[in-house]
């Protein structure tokens, strides 16, 4: 129960949310709530599922939660097969493909990259 | 490859091989135009001009019905004469002069002979195809008049401006009209010189995130909605830190890049776009601070017909759609599953390269197989100092901005002028705004790729794609391209000659040809030190100047 109330209440939290995160990492399981707000520092990923899911359901966003070993966030969708959602508690992205490709359904991980136009600055 | 396939006899191995290299020939290779002959367009009327002293309709004193029949019985003795019969007089063009009809409209061949047996006659002095002219089509729009010194450089006569596209004797030939170009951006303003172009109300596809909330959109609608329009992306100095960005004014860069694929023309108003008769989708993905990879690839989805949960099915499919953004990565799984569906839809992606300066290498999605990427280069066709190029490249259209080794054009405009807006954070009036980059040149590989979909809405948009590269000029003598030849890709963009190619252009046979061989070849940075290294390393400086008119 700390452990959730800690996660759930990471987002409104600022800069102190990123030292906290750090109990979102521990090797069991948080149990966070998806619909709490997300740390800013939460990587956000792409997840590529080998066929389409319903990629914003409570059980999907479970099960990627409890692989992950942190916290997770449904953001959005791409398409049937690619969803997008903040991790919490995860070191970097190559740490948590790792542990999502353990879901036979999960085909890939990549960051969701910030891309910006292309005006000479 | 598994074992099966090692038992391949040398012979099948070959012709495998063959075929592969065939394959990637047709694409890489211009492909061969239908003779001249076949490709001149059907005779229906002639000219015929008579001789002086021959006894001829319109003498003094004839009514216009005795002149008429007179010349058309005049016209029926030649056509005896010579075995013509199908000919039948239509009218006169003077006393001498008269024009005939066909039965039906001939190939140019069978003309020639029908035009050689009617000047064997004494009486003939000569016979001409009646030709369809078409208007040279200039615009009244006063940024685009002035030839080479017109604010709008890049749509000129290369004649006047070596690195600018020939717009306007496409625009004899086709306008877009019928295409739909999606401009994936920062949204738009409703600019009086841009606005009845406008698919509006576009799409917003910006998705509230719970970490950083609306701030990227900038805008109070929740997360994705049907509001296309631009509210602004200024960046203040404690937002710049708290988001890792640097501290800007609003750029109106979506507004900015619409407007070159398709400003209204003839209007008497502001420029024109490339392809002023298309209709422009505005898809907003980028925010303050630019966007995410996600919501780009979404609303591409969305632009080329394809569905998104939570989204309304798009009405208006785009056929093309332009990126000029991008990230400094190589091109992952989520972006190639999403640029192999839209391509799947025989739709065109077109990207910009980003403006590092790379000399090696370019950004996603440029870098993705089956995008068209597009580098930029200054007025005079050498490579602006700011493009990226590299392995990848396709072609390079006007971008703007300085350059290096060729004589420079003091005095002249040198960056690319389009809509805009004067308000620094929220929206102000309309403007028009000048910028750099390859932002700029890959709305004009978007938009005559739009003017080839009107003109031959037969052909697909690889062949199309085809047609672009293989149209374009070469890179001027003495041009940085020119030292690292394939970098750069095919050339430099040409709309009249990519028009008069796309006329004889025969259709492909295959499938989408969008990846897998390049025009360009690998980068060359590892064969010696770049001649504008240097430059290139340069601090680049923000360069916006309004435009006062």
């Amino acid at each position: 129960m700390a452990l959730k109330r800690w996660c759930g209440g990471l987002g409104g939290a600022g800069l102190a949310a990123a030292a906290l995160l750090s109990a979102c990492a521990q090797p069991v399981p948080p149990a966070c709530d998806p619909a709490s707000v997300a740390p800013a520092t939460a990587l956000r990923v792409i997840v590529q599922f080998r066929e389409p899911v319903a990629g914003d359901a409570p059980q999907t966003a479970q099960r990627l939660q409890t692989l992950s070993q942190g916290c997770v966030w449904p953001v959005s969708s791409v398409s049937p097969r690619l969803y997008v959602y903040r991790f919490g508690g995860v070191a970097d992205v190559a740490l948590l493909r790792q542990r999502l490709l353990a879901w036979p359904l999960v085909q890939d991980v990549v960051p969701d990259h910030r891309a910006s136009s292309h005006v000479d600055r | 490859m598994r074992v099966a396939n090692c038992s391949l006899t040398l012979a099948r191995r070959a012709l495998f091989l063959s075929v592969l290299l065939a394959g990637c020939a047709a694409w890489a290779l211009p492909k061969q135009a239908a003779p001249s002959a076949a490709a001149a367009p059907p005779v229906g009327r002639l000219i015929i001009q008579y001789k002086t002293g021959v006894k001829l309709a319109g003498q003094p004193g004839a009514t216009v019905v005795t002149e008429r029949l007179e010349a058309a019985a005049q016209v029926q003795r030649l056509a005896t004469a010579v075995g013509a019969t199908e000919l039948r007089y239509l009218k006169s063009v003077s006393a001498r002069m008269h024009v005939v009809t066909l039965a039906q409209p001939v190939a140019a061949t069978e003309a020639r002979v029908l035009i050689q047996k009617l000047q064997a006659n004494p009486a003939v002095e000569f016979v001409v195809p009646d030709v369809r002219v078409r208007p040279h089509l200039v615009p009244n729009d006063p940024l685009f008049a002035g030839g080479a010194f017109a604010d709008q450089w890049h749509l000129q006569s290369s004649a006047l401006v070596a690195g600018a596209i020939n717009a306007a004797t496409a625009w004899d030939s086709s306008t877009g009209s019928g295409v739909v170009v999606a401009v994936l951006d920062g949204g738009y303003r409703p600019h009086t010189d841009l606005a009845t172009n406008l698919v509006m109300p576009g799409y917003d596809f910006i998705n509230g995130d719970t970490a950083e909330g609306l701030w990227t959109a900038n805008d109070s609608d929740a997360g994705r909605d049907a509001d296309a329009q631009d509210p602004g992306d200024w960046v203040s100095e404690p937002e710049a830190s708290l988001y890792d960005c640097a501290v800007e004014d609003s750029s109106w860069h979506g507004t900015h890049v619409a407007g070159l694929v398709g400003a209204v023309a003839n209007n008497a108003q502001g420029g024109a776009g490339v392809a002023y008769g298309a209709l422009v989708l505005p898809v907003r993905v980028l925010g303050r601070c630019g966007g995410f990879n996600s919501d780009i690839l979404a609303g591409a989805r969305w632009a080329a017909g394809l569905s998104v949960v939570g989204v309304p099915a798009n009405p208006t499919p785009a056929r093309v759609l332009n990126l000029s953004l991008g990230v400094d990565t190589d091109c992952d799984a989520a972006s190639r599953n999403v640029v192999n569906e839209i391509r799947a839809l025989n739709v065109s992606i077109v990207a910009s390269t980003g403006n590092e300066g790379y000399e090696d290498r370019i950004t996603s999605p440029a870098n993705c197989p089956g995008v068209v990427a597009v580098t930029a280069h200054t007025r005079d066709g050498d490579s602006a100092d700011y493009a990226n190029v590299g392995m990848g490249t396709s072609i390079s259209a006007p971008g703007g901005g300085d350059n290096s080794v060729l004589p420079s054009s003091i005095g002249e405009p040198r960056f690319v002028v389009s809509t805009g807006n004067a308000g620094l954070t929220t929206p102000g009036a309309d403007n028009y705004l000048e910028y750099a980059g390859t932002s700029m040149a890959a709305p004009q590989v978007a938009g005559v790729l739009a003017l080839l979909a009107s003109l031959r809405p037969d052909l697909s948009m690889a062949d199309l794609e085809q047609v672009v590269r293989t149209s374009a000029r070469a890179f001027p003598a003495g041009s940085y391209c020119t030292f690292y030849p394939g970098v750069c890709g095919s050339g430099l963009l040409d709309a009249a000659a990519a028009v008069e190619a796309a006329r004889n252009w025969v259709p492909s046979s295959g499938g989408d040809s969008g990846g897998g061989c390049t025009v360009g070849g690998p980068g060359q940075a590892d064969a010696g030190l770049p001649l504008l290294a240097g430059i290139a390393a340069l601090a680049l400086l923000w360069r916006r100047r309004s435009v006062v008119r």
